[in-house]
């Protein structure tokens, strides 16, 4: 039978074999606060500045040949004078938060849809070979329509007779619609890959305990493909808050994306690029926000 | 009547237009209580024989009977403790086995399903672990937590899947005794499948070798009457024991050199020694 070997007992270390060591005070002062601020700075907080500056120098770069593009600093004061002046009421209509909430809405709802027919869809084609070879094609084909070439199927759509509703105008619901059918896709394709993904063992486990298809499904299918659910709808969201944008723009009574077109055509570029720092400024919040959701689903996958 | 028997079972695996004959006229009779261990080399099919007798797949031929009853599909009464154990990432430990309890004593109050499921963690010295989650954990403990999952689940018959093979020599040794002890205290009926016949013979009471694939068929069984508690240090030097696992290793050594030539002998394709007739010169003559 195999008996450990004691050798590491037997081995001495002779004391000019050993490094001298680093006295502690050193270490110490290495991983101090202001040291480590410092490295955090030098590390994260530089490289973006650095970024932003070439961003900046770019932009002067262009508008020195591009005359109706506004200059960054001039960009930057109109921006401040609208802010303090105009921003939260502006004469009869809304402020440009209340914009932005209502392009979220939009997003939201059509987003919640999509999310709600697409899980399930991602698992019956993940778990199904014939439905996945019936899907794929139509899949695919539609995958790359742009959300700005389905928008005036979409209109069509709303606009019949039967759904006019003071409520629910056709180009709101026409957005909606694009919104759905643009954000499917990641959230389809994530959770069937999930679906293949599912370890064999575990279905064996549920087996072994007879669990009804059910139980299988709550306690180990869902779980184990919610991290690419999570994933898919993180991607889902940031198409949706894309696709609202264009899509107000096109034919937009309002929301941040009308709000961007309408200034350029008011002639305000530079309120236009307020506009478009605020779009992106809300797609990071969101992101930042499923991501943070993604990593509290994430489980080690290695067993 | 045995408590747990395999009659003339049989098993293909059939890949593209090539069927595998990975099992062929397996028989096995076990008693209630009884510890036997199947020895055998990596792909011999041993885990297939494992799936066949959990129900995880059908025989092709041959019938598997627990208490008289065929075995038509799995269930918790043949508990199974798998190769790479098969623990829900996403559960702790305590979830781990609560996942079993749960599903076979649901009619339990949620207070006895508690105590029963702690009983286990502390039967495998986790209870300092109960709340971890299976990557937090090292590979002995995953093992234990899926030997104490299979076990709270009360099965009829124990299966253990070459559970120890993914474990470092020191580890194993360790587990190998908190098995005999556990073994000890409720003496159910234990099939272990293992590639390591000292184990074999350390811990059941009976060792079975599996001859090498294809068409695996199990060998003579040889009984260990070596007394229990059994002390490795001890048994190294038991000549009962040396007597056993040289038979056992001889065994697998022969049958595999014995597949190995025929293998040969199939691959040397010897062609008879034949001329063409001449039939026009045999007319003429």
């Amino acid at each position: 039978m195999n008996q450990p070997v004691a050798v590491l007992n037997s081995i001495e270390t002779t004391p000019s074999s050993v490094p001298a060591a680093i006295p502690k005070a050193a270490v110490a002062d290495e991983n101090s606060v202001p040291r480590r601020l410092g490295r955090w700075f030098v590390a994260t907080i530089l490289p973006a500045l650095l970024g932003f500056t070439a961003f900046f120098a770019v932009w002067s770069l262009i508008s020195v040949y591009a005359t109706d593009l506004p200059k960054p600093l001039a960009t930057i004061e109109k921006c401040v004078e609208f802010v303090r002046a105009n921003m939260w009421s502006n004469q009869n209509r809304v402020g440009v938060p209340m914009l932005v909430l209502y392009s979220l809405l939009r997003v939201l709802v059509g987003f919640a849809i999509g999310a709600v027919v697409a899980i399930p869809l991602g698992f019956w084609i993940g778990s199904s070979p014939f439905i996945r070879s019936a899907l794929t094609p139509l899949m695919e084909i539609c995958r790359p329509i742009s959300p700005l070439a389905w928008y005036p199927v979409a209109l069509v759509m709303f606009s019949a007779p039967v759904l006019e509703n003071e409520r629910f105008k056709a180009p709101t619901m026409a957005a909606i619609f694009v919104i759905f059918i643009c954000s499917l896709w990641p959230t389809v394709v994530n959770t069937a890959f999930g679906v293949t993904q599912i370890n064999k063992d575990f279905l064996n486990v549920a087996r072994m305990l007879k669990m009804t298809k059910f139980q299988v499904l709550r306690y180990v299918l869902w779980p184990s493909v919610l991290p690419n659910i999570v994933t898919g709808l993180r991607i889902s969201l940031g198409i949706a808050w894309m696709v609202i944008v264009a899509a107000e723009m096109l034919n937009g009574q309002d929301g941040i994306g009308f709000f961007c077109w309408d200034q350029y055509n008011a002639g305000s570029v530079s309120l236009s690029i307020l506009a478009m720092a605020m779009i992106g400024t809300v797609g990071l919040i969101m992101n930042v926000v499923m991501l943070r959701i993604e990593k509290r689903v994430t489980f080690d996958r290695q067993n | 009547m045995s408590f747990f028997e395999l009659n003339d079972v049989g098993k293909s695996f059939v890949t593209g237009t090539t069927s595998t004959e990975v099992l062929s006229n397996v028989n096995l009779h076990m008693r209630e209580g009884e510890f036997v261990a199947i020895v055998g080399f990596s792909g011999s099919g041993k885990s297939t024989l494992v799936s066949l007798m959990a129900g995880l797949t059908a025989p092709d031929c041959g019938s598997i009977m627990l208490r008289g009853q065929p075995v038509t599909g799995p269930g918790p009464d043949r508990g199974v403790v798998f190769q790479n154990y098969s623990l829900l990432p996403w559960l702790t430990v305590y979830g781990n086995i609560a996942l079993g309890v749960d599903k076979v004593f649901h009619d339990w109050s949620a207070v006895k399903r508690k105590e029963h499921i702690e009983k286990y963690i502390r039967m495998v010295n986790l209870s300092d672990a109960s709340h971890k989650r299976p990557h937090e954990l090292s590979g002995g403990m995953r093992q234990r937590v899926s030997v104490a999952r299979a076990l709270a689940m009360n099965p009829e018959i124990l299966l253990l899947d070459e559970p120890l093979s993914a474990l470092d020599a020191l580890t194993r040794g360790n587990l190998q005794n908190q098995i005999a002890r556990l073994w000890e205290q409720d003496k159910k009926t234990v099939l272990m499948i293992t590639n390591d016949v000292d184990e074999g013979i350390l811990l059941a009471d009976r060792i079975i070798p599996l001859q090498p694939g294809p068409r695996a068929t199990l060998g003579p069984a040889f009984e260990i009457v070596l007394p229990r508690p059994r002390d490795r240090k001890a048994l190294n030097h038991d000549p009962e024991f040396q007597r056993i696992r040289n038979a056992v290793t001889n065994y697998l050594v022969e049958a595999s050199a014995r597949q190995r030539t025929m293998a040969a002998a199939k691959r040397e394709l010897r062609l008879p020694r034949l001329t063409p007739k001449d039939w026009r010169n045999a007319a003429r003559a």
